[in-house]
Parts: structure tokens; C-alpha cells; sequence
């Protein structure tokens, strides 16, 4: 699967098979290095995503490789109910430039400058979800040939509490709605009898007691930065066993959410937000940054 | 002495309201209409309440209060369809249940108790322990389609199949076309939460003896304990709504406040139990450890058990809680002293209360009963 391909314009995108797109990112390049963008020659590209639990697919339903570190540390099988990720301010940049925005074509799965990853199709152990998916992230940015990417995981700031009554696809989607917190997940990530919720918490009232007030949140938004794509090779890859190596996902502590729902408190986030690049206290990027992270690889 | 002059004042508004020709009437034949165009938001004379805050998202209409009243009690809102919101509302007890905590559709337990709906139009906030649900719109999404804890258990999946129950049901394509004239398809979840919204936001209580000025000896006498310094009541209980979480649509700068009672204190610094922190629990922060939003006391009688986990059984209780300055739990999981708890608000210090005094408290709190209320057809189950 090409990871990140050029094409001359997104008409050409459903046109030509994955096979001649990593050919013509290749040609894009003009064979010469281009290391910094020009503005007046914008080209579209693809970010193909994959999840996986360890070396096995992401799939709905049991999976066959033990995760966590239940039954004296060699895990237990972990039945996959939900799998959907928000992803923003996606960035590329050549091998040597400076990173420039991918503006995000708008689609039902993109909005402004984010976009939902939803691995999960409703069926088996997805039943309360739903049956669409999506595993790619497209947009423009100035043609160069790029090889590294950033994004961001979760709703961006200024997104993250629209009148649900009002939002627009893939806002709108009530299981990814978070009302308690005053936002959206920015990723939920479930399985039979232990959840994920990764949102941000600990917006309140402002001053006025009037309207939602984050600046004192936890945004718990990393964001990665990935410097070895592979042109025509690469996936980005979220490893459900590696954010979950730490975790005993058949026992959860009495009285917290089962699981982690994001709260600072609750002894089950902490090892995972580790593996996210996250202190779980401020919501912010570990002292050693965000890539320090542990769960997303380009494959 | 603020306290007062704010109950002077909405008595004043009370008796302008007179005016418009109470003189000739019953009590509960002479209710005001205030809304523009609305006749199911009715205000008595004697409650003499001004008029709730109606966001300009969901104007108020008889329709949509209409088809909310159905959907209230409508068991095919939830997705095994066996629980409507009636489910943990009962009119008869002013819209609560009488448990200590509820069981969702699914069988889930909930952990906090069914709040009463008396004058929700009102609240500053919703539910026990949110601060941020400032309009009913925004807390209905708990009990629709909240999932941990299921309460009415719709979800992405279930979604569709269940706006097709309302769809396909004749009576309730009249209901949707009438409140969404101009939707191409009303039957949205928004719609519905709008219409739930509407119904709720009518339930206002104001024609107990209270508001009629029909106390007896006893309950004034224990009115006049409830606004004393020496008990302190109506610090967290004052107003017309005998809540301090109260806005109404005058209301410029609103106070949402929450308050720790002392309920709890775990581990002597001042932790209530994990799975039930208050506003803590959204916050984070230890200031709103154990701090729950103060309920109205109207039709107080109406709705045990009390406390935002049902946890003290009878309003002899609560007063007696109060009396104390708190709960000294001293065995099980929750042991600790409740009176220390660090969090705990200023206003419970506990009192001295002889067994009249009590009595006579009790009575006035009683007089805030409405049977009207409880009894009014514009609220009753359209089903029956």
C-alpha cells in the first residue's frame, strides 16, 4: 500500500490504481531532490492509516493475539467493540524543509482540519457503532516530495465543543460525542469490559459562569511526529497491544470508569497515557515529548 | 438580610401578577400565560415566579411541548424498549422514583439519585455534579445516549431504527409536523431532545401552600428557623426556587454554585467515594471534591431518599445531617468523618434543633408540597 502519493490533481485520485499513484509520486518529484515547496503548484496526497493488534489486523470481534499484561503477564484476548481516532493539523515536509499544513479535501469523514479514522464496521463486538469505515486521510499541500509527517490526535481546540445539535459530519456522531466533558473522544478505543476514552478534561465555566472554559484543561491532544515514511511502502499503524502492553485488561480498579475515560485519577490511565506520550496529571506532552510514544509506527 | 429582600421582591412580582384578575378566581384557575404564544408554560399568581430562560436554539412552542410529553413517557425511546424518562421520573413523586439510585434500560446501575424535575426550566445547571450543562438540551444526551451507563441506551447503531419507530407511527408524524413544521424530516435526535426539552421545561411548580400563604403555625414558625442565621439554610436553598442554582430570564450574571456538605471524607482529606467525586469529577480540582449542585427544596417531601446518592433515607434524616454538621461514617468502605471534610461548605456547621423546632422545620418544608403538581393533567402520561 503507498503511503504517500502525489497526483497531478484530486480528480486523478480514484482514476489510477495505488500502483501507478507510487509511480507517479516518483515522477512528481522530477527525479531531482526538492526539498522546499513552491505555493503555486499544489498537489494532492494520501495517508493511508492501519490498526492492528500487535502483528495482527485490527478487526470487530476476538483477536487471536493476547494483549496486555493479565494471567501473570502474557495477556489476554481482547475483544475489539471500538476503534475510531480524530485526527488534525496534519503537516508535511520534505527530507531537509519545514513543515507545511495538508489542507484536508471536505468530505464526510474531514472537516476543517481534521478528519475521523474509524477501523471498526459495526459488526461482531461493534454493534453499537457503526458499519462504515475509513482508513485514509486525503488533501493538498504545495507538490514536493515528502517524507515526513506530523499530526495531531484529537479535536482540535476550536472544534472540540460545537452545538452537537448543529455540527457537521464527522462531528455529529453520537457515540464519539463526550457531553460530560463538553467535547468530543478524541479517540475511543474499546474492547469487551475495558474502555478507552482519550478526551480532553477539566474544561469548566469561565469567569462569567456562562461559557466553557478550557484554559485550564488537559487537552490530552499529542501529537506525533514521524520522520521515515517509505514512499509506496509506509502505513501508519496503531498498535492497540503496544498502548496496552502495560495495562491488566481483564481488571479494572473499584469505583473509575472501566478502563480510562481520561481521568488523572484512575490508576488504569496512567501506563497507557505513557505509551501515548502523555502525563496523565496535565494533559500535556511528557517531559521528553509527545514521540516519545510508543503505539504509532510507520509500517 | 438579602435573602429577604429577594423574597419581598418576587412576592411584589406576585402581586402585580394579581392584577390581571385573580381577584374573582380559584387558585388554580387563574394561572398566568406569559410565554408569547405558549398556553402549556403556565405561572401562577401566587407563585408569582418570573419566567424561565428559553434558549434562543429551542424556542418554546405548544407543539413541541406536546410531542415531548409523548416521548416522555414513551417507552420506545429507549433501544430494548422498557424504559422511557417516566422510568425514573413518576409524577406522583414530583418526577423522581423513590430509590436510592436507578438501574438503566440495559441493567446498568446508575450511581447517582433520579433528580426531581419540579421547576427544571429553572436550574443553573443539570444533574447532581456537572457545572458545565447549563441547558437541559445538554444533559439530556446522559440519559439518551450516555453509555457508561446506559440509561435509554440509543447509540450509532440503533439510532435509525429507532427514529423509524416514531416514523412509521401515525400519531407521532402528526406530533413531529406540527413541532418541526418546516424540517424535511423532523424525526432527528436533536428534534427529540428539543421536544424533551420543551415538555420538561413547563413542569413548574408553583401552587403549594407556600405560595398560597397558607402555613400553619407550625410551618411558620419553622419558616422562620429555615431563613435563620443560626441554621443556615437558605444559603444553599434560597430564592423563589429554594435554590441557589437557579437562573431565571432576567437572570444577567448567573451563580451555578455547588456545595460539599460533609457526606463523606474518606481518607480524612476530604474524598468522597471514587466513582461519585461531584464536580470534581469534571474539574479536577480538589476545591470541588464532594461538591454536588443544591437541589430545589420544593415538593422535598415528595422525593426521598435524598442526598445525590439517595444515601440518607428520610427528611428527619436530613435534618438531623445537618443538625450535625455532617456524617460520621464509622465503619465499611466510606468510614471517615464527614464533619472534618476539608471541602466541606462553610454554611455546615451544625445547629441545635429541639424536637419541636425539628417538627415545625419539617412542616414548613412540607408546605413546599404542590399537590397540583403532581396532579396536573398537562404533565400525566398521554398514554392513560
Amino acid at each position: 500500500m503507498t503511503v504517500l502519493f502525489t497526483l497531478p490533481s484530486a480528480t486523478f485520485l480514484t482514476a489510477f490504481s495505488v500502483m501507478t499513484a507510487s509511480v507517479l509520486l516518483v515522477g512528481c518529484g522530477s527525479g531531482s531532490d526538492k526539498d522546499s515547496a513552491t505555493a503555486d503548484s499544489s498537489a494532492s496526497y494520501s495517508l493511508p492509516f492501519s490498526a492492528s493488534v500487535g502483528a495482527e489486523p485490527l478487526a470487530c470481534g476476538e483477536r487471536t493475539t493476547l494483549a496486555g499484561n493479565a494471567n501473570e503477564g502474557n495477556g489476554s484476548l481482547p475483544q475489539i467493540s471500538d476503534f475510531r481516532l480524530y485526527i488534525s493539523d496534519v503537516q508535511l515536509a520534505t527530507a531537509n524543509g519545514d513543515f507545511v499544513s495538508l489542507t484536508l479535501d471536505q468530505t464526510d469523514w474531514q472537516y476543517n482540519n481534521m478528519a475521523l479514522l474509524d477501523f471498526e464496521d459495526g459488526t461482531s463486538t461493534c454493534t453499537a457503532s457503526t458499519t462504515a469505515t475509513n482508513r485514509v486521510i486525503s488533501g493538498t499541500a504545495p507538490a514536493a516530495d515528502y517524507s515526513r509527517v506530523r499530526f495531531t490526535l484529537g479535536v482540535p481546540e476550536e472544534l472540540n465543543h460545537l452545538d452537537r445539535a448543529t455540527a457537521l459530519s464527522p462531528l455529529n456522531i453520537d457515540g464519539l460525542t463526550w457531553s460530560w466533558a463538553g467535547g468530543y473522544k478524541h479517540a475511543r478505543m474499546d474492547i469487551v469490559g475495558w474502555n478507552i476514552h482519550l478526551g480532553t478534561t477539566g474544561c469548566t465555566l469561565d469567569e462569567n459562569n456562562t461559557n466553557l472554559d478550557c484554559s485550564n484543561a488537559r487537552p490530552n491532544r499529542p501529537t506525533y511526529t514521524f520522520a521515515s515514511l517509505t514512499p509506496g511502502s509506509s502505513t501508519i499503524n496503531f498498535d492497540y497491544a503496544a498502548l496496552v502492553a502495560g495495562s491488566d485488561l481483564s481488571s479494572n480498579t473499584e469505583g473509575t470508569a472501566i478502563g480510562c475515560m481520561s481521568s488523572a485519577d484512575d490508576p488504569e490511565c496512567e501506563a497507557l497515557f505513557t505509551r501515548m506520550g502523555l502525563d496523565v496529571t496535565t494533559g500535556q506532552c511528557l517531559a521528553d515529548g509527545c514521540d516519545s510514544q510508543s503505539w504509532v509506527t510507520v509500517e | 438580610m438579602q435573602l429577604i429582600s429577594l423574597s419581598v421582591r418576587w412576592l411584589a412580582v406576585g402581586c402585580l401578577l394579581l392584577l390581571a384578575g385573580c381577584q374573582s378566581s380559584d387558585f388554580d384557575l387563574q394561572l398566568q400565560q406569559q410565554a408569547e404564544g405558549v398556553t402549556l408554560l403556565q405561572l401562577s399568581s401566587e407563585g408569582g415566579f418570573v419566567l424561565p430562560a428559553i434558549p434562543d436554539e429551542n424556542p418554546l412552542t405548544d407543539a413541541k411541548i406536546t410531542l415531548g410529553r409523548f416521548l416522555f413517557y414513551d417507552p420506545r425511546l429507549s433501544a430494548n424498549q422498557t424504559q422511557s424518562c417516566e422510568s425514573c421520573h413518576f409524577q406522583a413523586l414530583a418526577f423522581t422514583d423513590g430509590k436510592a439510585v436507578p438501574t438503566g434500560s440495559t441493567g446498568e446501575a446508575l450511581v447517582r439519585n433520579s433528580q426531581t424535575l419540579t421547576n427544571v426550566a429553572y436550574n443553573a445547571t443539570y444533574t447532581w455534579w456537572n457545572p458545565i450543562f447549563t441547558r437541559i438540551e445538554l444533559q439530556l444526551a446522559m440519559p439518551l445516549t450516555g453509555d457508561t451507563p446506559a440509561e435509554l441506551g440509543i447509540n450509532d447503531a440503533n439510532l435509525a431504527a429507532i427514529l423509524q419507530r416514531f416514523r412509521s407511527d401515525t400519531v407521532y408524524q402528526a406530533l413531529f409536523a406540527n413541532a418541526f413544521p418546516t424540517a424535511t424530516d423532523p424525526f432527528t435526535l436533536t428534534n427529540i431532545t428539543r421536544a424533551l426539552a420543551s415538555f420538561t421545561r413547563t413542569m413548574i411548580s408553583d401552587r403549594s401552600p407556600y405560595d398560597r400563604n397558607e402555613l400553619s403555625d407550625s410551618a411558620r414558625r419553622g419558616e422562620a428557623l429555615f431563613f435563620s442565621e443560626a441554621l443556615e439554610c437558605f444559603h444553599c436553598h434560597n430564592g423563589f426556587n429554594f435554590s441557589s442554582s437557579t437562573i431565571t430570564t432576567n437572570t444577567r450574571f448567573p451563580e451555578r454554585p455547588f456545595f460539599n456538605t460533609g457526606l463523606y471524607n474518606i481518607d480524612n482529606q476530604g474524598s468522597y467515594p471514587s466513582d461519585n467525586t461531584g464536580k470534581y469529577q469534571v474539574t479536577g480540582d480538589w476545591n470541588d471534591m464532594g461538591a454536588f449542585r443544591p437541589p430545589t427544596l420544593r415538593n422535598i417531601e415528595l422525593t426521598a431518599p435524598y442526598m445525590h446518592d439517595g444515601s440518607i433515607a428520610t427528611l428527619a434524616a436530613v435534618v438531623d445531617f445537618y443538625a450535625a454538621g455532617g456524617r460520621n461514617l464509622t465503619a465499611g468502605a466510606y468510614r471517615g468523618d464527614g464533619r472534618n471534610n476539608p471541602y466541606k461548605s462553610s454554611f455546615v456547621n451544625g445547629f441545635d434543633l429541639t424536637a419541636a423546632d425539628k417538627t415545625d422545620l419539617i412542616n414548613f418544608l412540607h408546605s413546599l408540597t404542590d399537590q397540583e403538581f403532581i396532579s396536573d393533567d398537562r404533565f400525566a402520561n398521554p398514554f392513560e
